[in-house]
């Protein structure tokens, strides 16, 4: 990757709240950070005074994202999309792995209730597609530990990991991520009714 | 002297010795659960509109609850039972339906939603499990607000919201139509299954 790569190198500037992002941090796809945590944790502070807003929070810690895939090389990629079989819930981030599971990611600043959608989301992707994995990750931390120890007790038990979107634990799961290996599969993804989804995004 | 009502007791709908505060307020509205109403929709129209007063604005919770049990009024007084209040299916994690009538085709399950906005994804996501586990399965919404229940019918009609039979305004006719298909069907307890289904020994 070039050190001038943009977000439009990838059509990644179609989605909402790209171009304002890349305009805030020119050079988000190669700028220097000593961990994947640091560079989300770099995003974060700075969209600070952008962040008023929940919509626009949760979307520039999804771009974050977005852009920490494209510089650690972890892809094909799909972003807002949902996959076949499970209808009606979006991932934020969908991996097909060559295996034929799938890795589902989905992005929250809060979570509150919202992870028990996760969990029956993440069992249906289970059900359909053995051996699929859900990460969930978080910004907020205390939500985040709550739901590790949901995860812990089983009564999250489809959810594979929870991590705080700033904390090591981010490290780890990229580490992991990148032990997998992803294909393009359009057959399964499920763009919406809109076409609202993305991808799949190659990593050149 | 006037005797408190206690139906909800006698009818199982309530967990502890005393009355929640939406029961309370349920016994204010409804002291003689003989009084008559000539529709399921009726009864639910009168109920809703006496709790107004009490209710005010807020108190979200005691709202969703009050709604609950006057559709669970509504099934007793039109014989459609048995009905579950509040369940967990066998074999579907970490999902409360707020009814469940099971026929002789599979469950109906019923969501109680005062208004919708985001909730109708969780339950279309809820239709779908079900959907999983029971192929004949049917899900429906049942809703006081008439714009977003409109919305939402025009999804399921497209085939966005694919797993939700239909969204219903519980103060209509609609409502009183879904009451009149459920009472043509012949309505049975939940079967319970064996979880291992057949063997050819079992070998202690």
């Amino acid at each position: 990757m070039t050190s001038k790569a943009k977000f439009a190198d990838f059509d990644l500037h179609r989605l909402p709240g790209a171009l304002k992002l890349e305009s805030l941090i020119p050079n988000i796809l190669t700028v220097h950070a000593n961990s994947p945590s640091s560079f989300i944790a770099d995003v974060w502070e700075k969209t600070k005074a952008e962040n008023s807003a929940a919509g626009t929070r949760g979307q520039n810690l999804l771009l974050g994202l977005v852009a920490l895939f494209v510089r650690e090389s972890i892809g094909p990629f799909y972003v807002s999309c949902g996959v076949r079989g499970i209808p009606t819930h979006t991932w934020d981030l969908v991996l097909p792995h060559e295996s034929g599971a799938v890795t589902a990611i989905s992005s929250n600043v809060t979570l509150k209730e919202r992870w028990k959608v996760e969990n029956l989301a993440a069992w249906g992707l289970k059900r359909e597609y053995e051996l699929s994995k859900t990460f969930v990750v978080v910004h907020n931390k205390q939500e985040a530990a709550n739901l590790r120890r949901l995860i812990e007790t089983n009564d999250a038990a489809y959810i594979d990991s929870c991590v705080q979107a700033c904390s090591t634990d981010l490290d780890q799961l990229i580490i992991e991520l990148k032990s997998f290996r992803y294909i393009e599969r359009n057959s399964i993804i499920d763009r919406g009714p809109r076409d609202k989804g993305l991808g799949p995004i190659y990593i050149r | 002297m006037t005797v408190a009502p206690t139906y909800l007791k006698d009818l199982e709908l309530q967990n502890g010795l005393v009355p929640t505060q939406a029961g309370e307020i349920l016994y204010q509205v409804l002291p003689d659960i003989e009084e008559a109403f000539a529709q399921p929709s009726e009864l639910v129209a009168k109920l809703w509109s006496r709790s107004a007063p009490i209710l005010g604005g807020g108190q979200n919770s005691i709202r969703g609850e009050l709604f609950e049990l006057i559709i669970a009024i509504a099934l007793v007084k039109f014989g459609l039972r048995p009905f579950y209040y509040q369940v967990k299916l066998a074999l579907i994690p970490e999902t409360d339906y707020d009814f469940v009538i099971w026929t002789r085709s599979g469950p109906v399950v019923i969501s109680a939603k005062t208004s919708l906005r985001e909730r109708i994804k969780q339950a279309a996501l809820e239709a779908v499990a079900l959907k999983m586990v029971h192929r004949r399965a049917s899900s429906y919404v049942l809703t006081l607000d008439h714009i977003e229940a409109e919305n939402a019918n025009r999804k399921v009609m497209a085939g966005d919201l694919p797993a939700l039979t239909a969204v219903i305004k519980a103060d209509t006719f609609e409502f009183d139509e879904l009451c009149q298909c459920l009472g043509q069907v012949e309505i049975i307890e939940g079967p319970t299954v064996a979880l291992v289904a057949k063997s050819r020994a079992a070998v202690k």
